[in-house]
């Protein structure tokens, strides 16, 4: 098996092109080795954690930046993400084990694309974009273009994502994550509730919902949105918008996949991510 | 591939497939069987090492990731060829019952106490949750982690 630890930019374009489809591209590793230790075989692995600047945080002028090889931890705890992309915070610092989290990355979370990945529907929420390294240099992409479904994605196999650029939000702006799993830690998601609003004197005046782990992609709840906005998430609102989640969750979600009590227990995750916004 | 990073302070350089997971670089190559598999799909926590300053599961790291790395392992806590404040507190308060857990357990909370010195109950709890143990019930190792921090602050 070959073995690539490119440092820089240069030698990762230069490594991504020796790789080929059975090649695997490794960063925290904590899907992938599972699979590696059940008989997986690649050609090739290339560890993408040794590349300069693949785990910075920094802000630029409109834009906050996210390296791919953050790990949940360092997420959980940065402050800008606190501050200004907070949904992020909250999602990571629920994520596996501490032991996960310490080595599990964001550009790992993504590019392994699992349905129950805690942090989809919060990028489909904060919608940033994927800076992608390739062969011929760097390209962006939006984060639903780069997630397609379940262990799917559309990178290529010489390609390898390198941070995530989110646009800057206002002071009014707050985003919040809350996960419901069969235990309280070191659970899978059934639902994860994804939620963004922009508040005025206590009033919604834009919202964005996103639930995953519902369907094979985090899917846009427009009704819950629409109960919110222009709302100050009073109980009967938060009942509203706990109420089109179920629905929709009645509608698309198959039976085999815990549908009914995921019905029943959206109300209670609706409830939770609202009232942290509140 | 040649690989060379550091277990315990010591530098180690071996020849191994950049698949194989540190656990078994660690039990096999270097024979520091203190560390154990316990489920090998980071459900457990009982191979957890504390790889450069973090608790992280042997289980799930690999060749590729560690050159340069720095890995401390149950081994790696003896003080003089005594116990370890922690693994005493964990004897003293008979946090051991078939020792299967424990070394994980340990290391989590060395990991623990390397970040935050003075953890509360709860901050324990989230520090262990990706530790299971199947006999103690968790009550006396919630204990030996707390007579740890209180040594080692008397310290």
């Amino acid at each position: 098996m070959k073995n690539y630890r490119p440092t820089n930019l240069q030698e990762l374009q230069r490594d991504l092109a020796c790789l080929t489809e059975k090649s695997k591209i490794i960063s925290g590793g904590t899907d992938l080795i599972i699979r590696l230790n059940q008989g997986l075989e690649p050609d090739a692995l290339l560890y993408i954690g040794s590349v300069e600047g693949i785990a910075d945080v920094y802000e630029t002028e409109d834009e906050i930046y996210v390296g791919a090889g953050c790990t949940h931890t360092a997420l959980e705890h940065n402050p800008l993400l606190q501050k200004q992309l907070g949904a992020i915070c909250d999602a990571a610092c629920d994520v596996g084990s501490p032991q996960i989290r310490n080595h599990g990355t964001i550009g790992g979370n993504i590019a392994n694309a699992s349905p129950a990945g805690d942090m989809l529907p919060v990028l489909f929420l904060l919608e940033p974009q994927v800076v992608i390294a390739t062969v011929d240099g760097l390209r962006e992409a939006p984060i639903n273009e780069v997630v397609l479904g379940p262990a799917k994605t559309s990178l290529t196999h010489q390609e390898a994502i390198i941070g995530f650029k989110f646009k800057k939000r206002a002071p009014s702006v707050k985003s919040a994550f809350v996960k419901l799993g069969f235990r309280g830690k070191v659970t899978i998601s059934r639902i994860g509730m994804a939620v963004e609003v922009d508040k005025e004197n206590d009033v919604v005046k834009d919202a964005k919902v996103i639930a995953g782990a519902i369907s094979l992609t985090p899917r846009r709840v427009e009704e819950a949105e629409k109960a919110i906005i222009n709302t100050s998430l009073d109980e009967e609102t938060i009942a509203k918008a706990g109420k089109a989640v179920s629905d929709l969750i009645m509608a698309i979600t198959p039976e085999k996949f815990d549908r009914d009590y995921k019905v029943y227990s959206a109300k209670g995750v609706v409830e939770d991510v609202l009232l942290k916004l509140k | 591939m040649l690989l060379t990073f550091k277990v315990n302070g010591v530098t180690r350089s071996l020849e191994v497939s950049p698949a194989k997971r540190l656990l078994d670089i660690l039990r096999e190559d270097l024979e520091l069987t203190g560390t154990k598999e316990g489920c090998g799909e980071g459900e457990c926590g009982a191979c957890t090492v504390i790889l450069n300053g973090e608790a992280v599961h042997s289980c799930l790291c690999v060749a590729a990731q560690l050159e340069g790395s720095e890995v401390v392992t149950i081994e790696g806590l003896e003080e003089n060829g005594e116990l370890s404040i922690i693994q005493n507190a964990f004897y003293e308060e008979i946090a051991v019952q078939c020792g299967f857990c424990t070394t994980g357990m340990i290391m989590s909370t060395k990991a623990l106490l390397m970040h935050n010195p003075h953890p509360t109950e709860e901050e324990i709890r989230i520090a262990l949750s990706g530790n299971i143990c199947r006999c103690s019930g968790y009550t006396q190792i919630i204990r030996a982690v707390l007579r740890s921090a209180k040594e080692m602050g008397e310290q």
